[in-house]
């Protein structure tokens, strides 16, 4: 009776703090008892539920949004037990916005339906400790309570809200988010709402698809709350990607969602540039791309007009330690700002042009019933040239140049807005260019064997590397970073090269020297080592991973049982060269496993050796055949990496010379 | 003329003496921090406000930072309660291309970062860091002038100060007391060398080291306060007003303080016979009640990485611990001495520095412990119960206290107790196979026995580590001694009482085959060290133990051998053997080691750098094969 009364107070009172999705929580949890969980009892812990309500409240010249979190887990083991004992509630606040707790609950429930109710008036203040559950990976300082009388066997269950405060105007104020179903514990229920009287949300499920029944099934009611059920764990297995194969949605609140809206005519339509929405003239303290129009115009070169934009929109990033520490170019949002003023700014250059919308394949891929923008996360420009060939722009890509596209945007499909030399927008659904990979790393290491030195025998190591493709993007980026700070370039390069490029601990580097070309980087240097080598030893190894990086060892337990395909996006393909000069102390003990030919769906790898004249040489040659692979193909996949593994982590002998 | 020409000496003079040759530099000292002149003074003040004596210790710090890749040259200094930091000033200098020093920024320290610290990802909350940095990117060399007062309110605070750390050079540093007649403070020296020079005189005590090299880079290392040059100062007692009151003149008087902490407490015995009455059923022996009670607490209470009170030393209460389910050392032994004693055990409280600190208890100071546990007197014997080991069992103290002395309460008295070092017989690793050379690639397959403390281990990773990754337990535990072996499989995990037994299978990697010929080199890896140079720390060993391999090798192919004679290795507890026996089945490969220490000092280098020598010979052994 009193539960009951409990119950109706609670539900009552909360109708005034709270939607009904979320009173319907904190009332739920006054009166939940322990429930008998068969499930995945030889996991550390499931999630019995896992549920967020969302409410978005309007004030005069503010927005609240209130997020209601509610769990349960049942604590399978000891090491359950630890990554669940203690919840941590963020709380912080920047110049846009603050977050606070407004309430908390917490207890354990055992399997006697005995309850233990944890006292929340006591939170403590800390940064994240290292070794926190998934829930709690944010920045910044939260707040943190250990759940009291919690054992193995036992059931956590907490809810808690949190506000945020926006200073935005109601009318102004939109959300899209993209919310990730699965984490790494089996879920048995997870929830997801949204009831925000004055604005309208639309949800969009991705991968709840029907293939999954036996494992799922799902509910979809309103459009305001998705629920999903039986949810698998993440997999933490080599080359898997979550963001592709795990259930998510994306839901989009805003003060009114027209009816209209409901197609990308509509959407592109609402993509027009105009003084209003390009106002700001000026990105990151740049230059405003509409002052130098009257420059453009006085270049009839089509080709050099767009070399010049591109060299004036990534002048800001390419400049700014601020910038490139943030990985500004992985910002949507800041994209859009400069997909806005390129297309203004080409309209009034009476250029025609096409803008792609792309979403990079780890990601996941373009939902064409997903009519909004904020999905995508890359943007390119192209236009035609002299010649009449299609030309490529990226956005948000420092130090890069015309038709560099990333291999994550290469062949997808995407959302094209065609606009004409006047400015009209028509859309179309088409894919990228396909971009060949090209990534390829070449590594040349020249080991010379010295003398020996009180027990050590020194070596002279000599690398000359070349990157090409992606490889050569990425490093070219950074090296090109480190060049706008010449008083710390040295400093900066030594650092690179030690950290990335030299396999052992060295006191320093003797020299380093490199070549930025148009295609590639040419990076050489050269370190001392010393080898244990006792005098009367009458032999010395060398492995070939001490110079080149061996990251092909696959973990004992992700050996067996794969269960998700694998994702290799634009792994580069390897040559390697490993010389060996002995002089006349040592030679080399032949060893013909060296020689190796394995070429299968999967892969490719060449080893071979020669030695002559007291010089030995090892040549190993990889690629991956696919950047994919299904589950059938695992084993074949592995064994390609153990042979890999195994060609650079194997001794190569040299004996003294009789 | 002559006037002139004296000036120009002068004035050259005057600027050589201001420049700094970096390369020369970089040569004789090496890559990192070099102390160029430091300065450490220790005064005692008297506060008329609190009528106690503080002591005053002023740092003077030039720096200078070698290829140093850091950002902005940051600074760090922790302080805790009983600390305050007054920055003074801080300079950053770069150094032109003519050697000469010139400054790029006089940092504003009064805007200087206060911060809580970490220390090995521990959260202290009363623990907090001053920084700072310089604004401006610094280049790769550079140097920095820094000065602060540091005043410990609390005497008993007041402890180590180092001539230089661990990867630092030092060409110049001075340590000075200024002696206070109202103040007896005694002076313990630590790993002082040849370039360390004491002089003392009525008014003051001074040290000044010269030309303090850099510590190299040791895999497995001891901690700082056994190789680097150090002193402790420990004020026995002060004067005030014609009285003396001791601080910290004895042992005793540092476990008056710690008493007094203790009676701060009020144990809930209700409580703690409500918890014991869960744990414990009828009829357990002694020796059952106390590993239920010790087990209960290692897998109940959260060693949680938040500590409260470093500086105050104050044990949270019983009641706390047990009710929050997580705690610090200091909350968990006084839980687990609760729940002993209210079901009869003579249960205690005990203070130890864990083997991470050289010291013992022939200084009375703080310093010399950072850890709590319980002391357990039963049938004449004491055991030593640490709560935070999730590895140890009740009867036998985990390996980072072995041979450490301990305080353990006694009342209005106390006792010194030793944890006792365990011997190399009850901690092994037993690694029995065959090889099968006769393959493609060679196969081995080998039966794993491990006892005592690795055992331990085993039981703890089983209950603490993720369901997906207990599998590979045996593997990663095996994993080190295997230099050579591709692993397969794993499997067959036996879980007896003193030892664990399993299986792994792989492929042999140690080998060259040319068209004729196959040579092998059949010693596995078993050991695991690094040889220890003249700059390096001492090696620490985390606990005695033999390791040995008796492997068969198979094979139908012709030896090619002549016998092979392989030298005994004996020589102050450490000990190692080779054999190759001829069989009728082939080759058995024989061979251990056995180390009896828990570190090996430096002037114990020459015989571990002999045994180093020793297991690399047998890595160069081999047997061939038509």
């Amino acid at each position: 009776m009193n539960k009951f009364i409990l119950t109706s107070f609670l539900l009552l009172s909360a109708h005034f703090l709270f939607s009904q999705n979320e009173a319907n929580e904190w009332a739920t949890f006054e009166t939940s008892i322990y429930e008998v969980i068969e499930e995945y009892k030889e996991e550390d812990a499931v999630i019995i539920f896992d549920r967020l309500h969302v409410n978005a409240v309007n004030h005069a010249k503010s927005v609240d949004k209130f997020e209601t979190f509610h769990r349960k887990i049942k604590i399978n083991s000891q090491y359950g037990l630890e990554q669940f004992n203690t919840i941590y509630i963020p709380s912080y606040s920047n110049r846009f916005m603050r977050v606070s707790l407004v309430d908390c609950k917490l207890k354990t429930i055992n399997k006697n339906n005995q309850t233990s109710v944890s006292d929340t008036s006591n939170f403590e203040i800390t940064t994240l400790p290292a070794n926190v559950p998934f829930f709690y990976k944010k920045k910044g300082k939260v707040k943190m309570l250990v759940a009291k009388n919690l054992h193995i066997g036992d059931e956590l269950e907490y809810v808690y809200t949190i506000r945020t405060q926006y200073d935005v105007l109601p009318e102004y104020y939109y959300d899209f988010e993209r919310i990730r179903f699965s984490s790494d514990y089996f879920c048995l229920e997870k929830t997801v709402s949204f009831e925000s009287p004055r604005y309208e949300t639309k949800i969009s499920p991705y991968n709840f698809h029907d293939n999954r029944s036996g494992e799922t099934d799902f509910t979809y009611a309103d459009g305001v709350k998705i629920t999903l059920k039986n949810i698998r764990k993440n997999a933490s297995e080599i080359f898997a990607n979550d963001d592709l194969d795990q259930p998510y949605i994306y839901f989009y609140t805003a003060h009114r969602i027209e009816k209209e809206e409901s197609d990308w005519k509509h959407v592109v339509q609402e993509f027009n540039p105009t003084p209003q929405n390009t106002k700001k003239a000026t990105i990151f303290d740049g230059e405003s791309l509409l002052t130098f129009e009257k420059e453009l115009n006085e270049i009839s070169n089509i080709t050099e007009k767009f070399e010049l934009i591109l060299e004036r929109i990534n002048a800001p990033m390419e400049s700014s330690v601020y910038m490139y520490k943030r990985h500004v170019e992985d910002d949507m949002d800041i994209a859009l700002a400069y997909a806005y003023q390129i297309s203004r700014l080409i309209k009034r250059l009476q250029i025609p042009t096409k803008i792609y919308f792309v979403v990079d394949k780890s990601y996941g891929k373009f939902a064409q019933d997903l009519f909004s923008l904020n999905q995508f996360t890359d943007i390119l420009f192209s236009f035609k040239d002299e010649n009449g060939k299609e030309r490529f722009m990226p956005v948000l890509k420092p130090f890069s140049k015309l038709d560099y596209i990333p291999s994550g945007i290469s062949d997808v499909e995407c959302l094209i807005i065609n606009q004409s030399e006047t400015g009209k927008k028509l859309y179309s659904i088409g894919k990228t260019p396909a971009v060949k990979n090209s990534n390829h790393i070449k590594q040349s290491t020249s080991v010379t064997f010295n003398e020996i030195i009180r027990d050590s025998l020194h070596l002279t190591v000599d690398n000359q590397m070349v990157f090409e493709g992606e490889s050569f993007i990425e490093l070219s980026t950074i090296i090109n970073f480190y060049e706008k700070y010449p008083k710390s370039l040295d400093r900066n390069m030594r650092s690179l090269i030690d950290n990335e490029y030299v396999m052992l601990i060295i006191d320093s580097l003797v020299s380093y020297d490199y070549v930025i070309n148009d295609n590639n980087i040419e990076l050489s240097f050269q370190y001392y080592l010393k080898n244990k080598c006792h005098a009367s030893a009458k032999l010395f190894e060398i492995q070939p991973e001490a110079f080149f990086d061996n990251h092909y060892y696959t973990a004992f337990s992700l050996r067996e049982n794969r269960t998700v395909p694998g994702y290799l996006y634009d792994k580069p393909k390897l040559t390697y060269n490993l010389k060996v000069l002995t002089g006349s102390d040592f030679q080399w003990m032949e060893n013909t496993d060296l020689k190796y030919d394995l070429t299968d769906a999967q892969a490719v790898l060449k080893m071979d050796y020669s030695n002559l004249n007291n010089e030995f040489n090892y040549a190993l040659n990889f690629k991956y055949n696919k950047d994919h692979f299904q589950v059938s193909d695992w084993d074949e996949f592995l064994n390609s990496r153990d042979m890999m593994y195994i060609s650079l982590s194997r001794g190569l002998y040299f004996s003294r010379a009789k | 003329m002559k006037i002139v020409l004296l000036f120009i000496i002068a004035l050259v003079s005057f600027s050589v003496q201001g420049q700094f040759n970096m390369e020369q530099l970089r040569a004789e000292w090496g890559a990192g921090d070099l102390i160029l002149k430091r300065e450490i003074t220790i005064s005692f003040k008297w506060d008329e406000p609190s009528q106690q004596f503080k002591a005053v210790v002023n740092h003077k710090i030039q720096k200078m930072c070698l290829n140093d890749w850091r950002e902005s040259g940051l600074i760090q200094l922790p302080f805790s309660t009983y600390e305050s930091i007054r920055l003074k000033s801080a300079k950053y200098f770069r150094v032109d291309s003519l050697g000469i020093k010139r400054m790029i920024e006089n940092v504003k320290v009064k805007y200087a970062d206060e911060k809580d610290y970490y220390i090995d990802g521990i959260f202290y909350n009363d623990l907090k860091v001053k920084q700072f940095r310089c604004s401006v990117d610094l280049p790769k060399n550079y140097i920095v002038y820094y000065s602060y007062e540091e005043v410990i309110t609390d005497l008993k605070f007041l402890n180590a100060y180092y001539f230089r750390n661990a990867f630092e050079a030092a060409k110049y540093t001075k340590i000075k007391l200024i002696k206070n007649p109202s103040v007896d403070c005694a002076v313990y020296e630590f790993n002082l060398s040849e370039n360390i020079e004491k002089s003392e005189t009525s008014t003051a005590v001074e040290y000044v080291g010269k030309n303090l090299k850099r510590t190299g880079y040791g895999e497995y290392a001891t901690s700082s306060s056994y190789f680097l040059p150090h002193l402790i100062f420990s004020v026995n007692a002060i004067n005030i007003k014609g009285q003396s009151v001791n601080v910290l003149s004895s042992t005793n008087d540092l476990y008056t303080w710690y008493n007094s902490l203790l009676n701060n407490l009020s144990p809930n015995t209700a409580l703690m016979a409500k918890i014991s009455k869960d744990i414990l059923t009828e009829g357990m022996s002694d020796e059952e009640q106390i590993a239920a009670l010790f087990k209960w607490v290692q897998r109940n209470i959260q060693y949680v990485a938040f500590e409260d009170g470093i500086a105050g030393f104050q044990p949270e209460e019983a009641e706390a611990v047990a009710n929050l389910r997580y705690g610090d050392c200091k909350g968990m032994a006084n839980l687990l001495v609760n729940l002993l004693t209210v079901n009869g055990f003579d249960a205690r409280h005990a203070w130890i520095g864990t083997r991470s600190k050289i010291y013992t208890y022939d200084i009375p100071s703080l310093v010399v412990d950072n850890h709590m546990i319980c002391a357990l007197y039963l049938n004449d014997k004491v055991y030593f119960l640490d709560g935070t080991s999730k590895s140890a069992v009740w009867f036998k103290a985990p390996p980072y206290i072995e041979n450490k002395e301990v305080l353990v309460a006694n009342g209005d008295s106390f006792k010194v107790e030793k944890v006792m070092q365990s011997a190399a017989a009850e901690n092994q690793i037993s690694i029995i196979g065959t090889m099968d050379i006769d393959q493609t690639v060679p196969s081995i397959d080998l039966v794993i026995k491990m006892s005592g403390h690795f055992k331990n281990y085993f039981d703890s990773y089983n209950i603490y580590e993720a369901v997906k990754e207990r599998k590979s337990i045996p593997y990663y535990m095996i994993a080190p001694y295997l230099n050579g072996m591709q692993v397969k499989s794993v499997g067959n995990v036996k879980v007896e009482d003193d030892f664990i037994t399993f299986k792994i299978s792989g492929n042999y990697l140690n080998y060259a085959k040319s068209k004729d010929k196959m040579v092998l080199m059949p010693f596995l890896g078993i050991q695991k060290y690094e040889p220890m140079l003249a700059d390096t720390p001492p090696v620490y060993i985390d606990f005695p133990h033999t390791v040995s391999a008796n492997i068969e090798i198979k094979s139908e192919k012709v030896l090619d051998n002549d016998p092979i004679s392989i030298p005994f290795f004996n020589h102050e507890a450490i000990l190692a053997e080779a054999t190759i026996t001829k069989t009728d089945k082939g080759m058995i490969c024989n061979q251990f080691y056995t180390i009896e220490k828990l570190y090996i000092p430096k002037n114990m280098a020459s015989i571990w750098n002999q045994f180093i020598d020793y297991s690399d010979l047998l890595s160069s052994i081999t047997l061939s094969y038509e």
